[in-house]
């Protein structure tokens, strides 16, 4: 299961694996790390990361922090914080994240979106320029 | 004061050297008392019954994982502590407590290093180890708002409360206030307790406070800690820190 490709977690880091021989269907949510090698359908959530192996099969909305992505994900994905596209990942739905790293040969068919670092702070001196901007 | 329970196999005249040593220790530390020998006509739940009448603080379970897990299904809801004297084979249990075998286990009690531990339920029914679910493409579990079902049709599954892997050290541990499902593909299961000892690499692993197995056709039996049968649907949840139980310096968790 623990292949070269998603060696980022241990069984031991992980709360939830869900093997090649399972399937979950339904809202699947978690705060800890999650491991999939078999097929999830519905939703998937976690505050932690999650680890697509190659054979791994998901129909199902995904918001996670980490996303280390080697198998395919039929839906749209929302990652908090760095999404890594192995070069056999498959996205078919839309992707919004704010850090992506792709291999050659992922695949994403869909709208990619990447989030901004931080919202620009509406600062005092901001807020003059606009009233400056708007006066002239 | 203690009460010791002997399990009915222990009058085979094999142990009779063992149960000797054993009381000898005990009568040195100074924690004898009072003995219930089971047998033929006189069975857990009436020894157990008899104990608590007797506002016993602390029963021993003296045998193997089976005593312990017959006599733990009898204890939640009294306020007892349990000890355990491992004689014979199969004590998985005591060992990831940390008890050593036979007379060694009285220096433990002595000790009194005490644990609380969380039991899983079933039904009714405490189990601290595991419930067994066999293999069918029928059976399901549901947690309410996900089902986890098997893609093949010889996974064995267990959902652990307490089991130790070396490879694993935190699966399993019955301190957590967790249960875990673990889905093991193709594996076929070779005897009491031992069978869970292996590697989790294939297997599919979930942590949960509650879910229920149920099955689409016909009822399934369920088997917990290896002797009790359980038929589906299943209600099974972790009760945390249910059983005070003695441990030694050695223990696994």
């Amino acid at each position: 299961m623990f292949n070269n490709d998603n060696e980022t977690m241990s069984p031991s880091d992980t709360d939830t694996i869900i093997g090649a021989s399972v399937k979950v269907d339904g809202n699947f949510k978690s705060d800890g790390n999650v491991v999939v090698e078999g097929m999830v359908q519905g939703s998937l959530k976690t505050k932690s990361n999650l680890t697509v192996g190659g054979s791994a099969k998901i129909k199902a909305e995904v918001e996670v922090n980490n996303l280390f992505l080697s198998g395919e994900i039929k839906g749209n994905v929302k990652v908090t914080e760095k999404a890594e596209l192995k070069s056999t990942a498959r996205i078919l739905g839309n992707l919004e994240t704010k850090s992506l790293s792709v291999e050659e040969g992922a695949i994403i068919n869909g709208k990619c979106t990447m989030i901004a670092e931080e919202p620009i702070a509406d600062t005092k001196e901001n807020k003059e320029n606009k009233k400056s901007s708007h006066s002239k | 004061m203690h009460y010791y329970i002997y399990d009915q196999f222990l009058t085979d005249k094999k142990f009779e050297p063992i149960i000797n040593r054993i009381e000898a220790r005990l009568t040195d530390l100074g924690i004898n008392g009072r003995t219930e020998k089971l047998t033929i006509l006189k069975s857990f739940s009436e020894a157990v019954k008899d104990v608590a009448k007797k506002e016993a603080s602390t029963i021993i379970a003296v045998g193997n994982d089976s005593t312990v897990s017959k006599i733990i299904s009898l204890l939640p809801n009294l306020n007892i502590t349990l000890g355990i004297i491992p004689i014979g084979p199969e004590n998985e249990i005591a060992k990831m407590l940390g008890i050593p075998e036979n007379e060694f286990a009285c220096d433990v009690l002595s000790a009194r290093i005490i644990e609380k531990i969380d039991l899983g339920k079933a039904n009714n029914y405490f189990f601290i180890s595991h419930l067994h679910l066999p293999a069918s493409p029928d059976l399901y579990l549901d947690s309410g708002t996900y089902k986890i079902s098997s893609l093949t049709q010889d996974s064995r599954i267990n959902i652990c409360n307490f089991e130790f892997d070396k490879e694993n050290p935190q699966i399993c541990n019955p301190k957590d206030g967790l249960l875990e499902v673990i889905f093991s593909p193709g594996k076929k299961q070779k005897g009491f307790f031992t069978s869970l000892k292996k590697q989790y690499t294939n297997d599919s692993v979930f942590k949960f406070k509650k879910l229920k197995v149920k099955c689409n056709t016909d009822s399934l039996k369920a088997l917990a800690d290896g002797h009790t049968a359980i038929k589906t649907p299943i209600s099974v949840e972790v009760v945390p820190k249910k059983l005070k139980i003695i441990v030694g310096k050695n223990r696994m968790f």
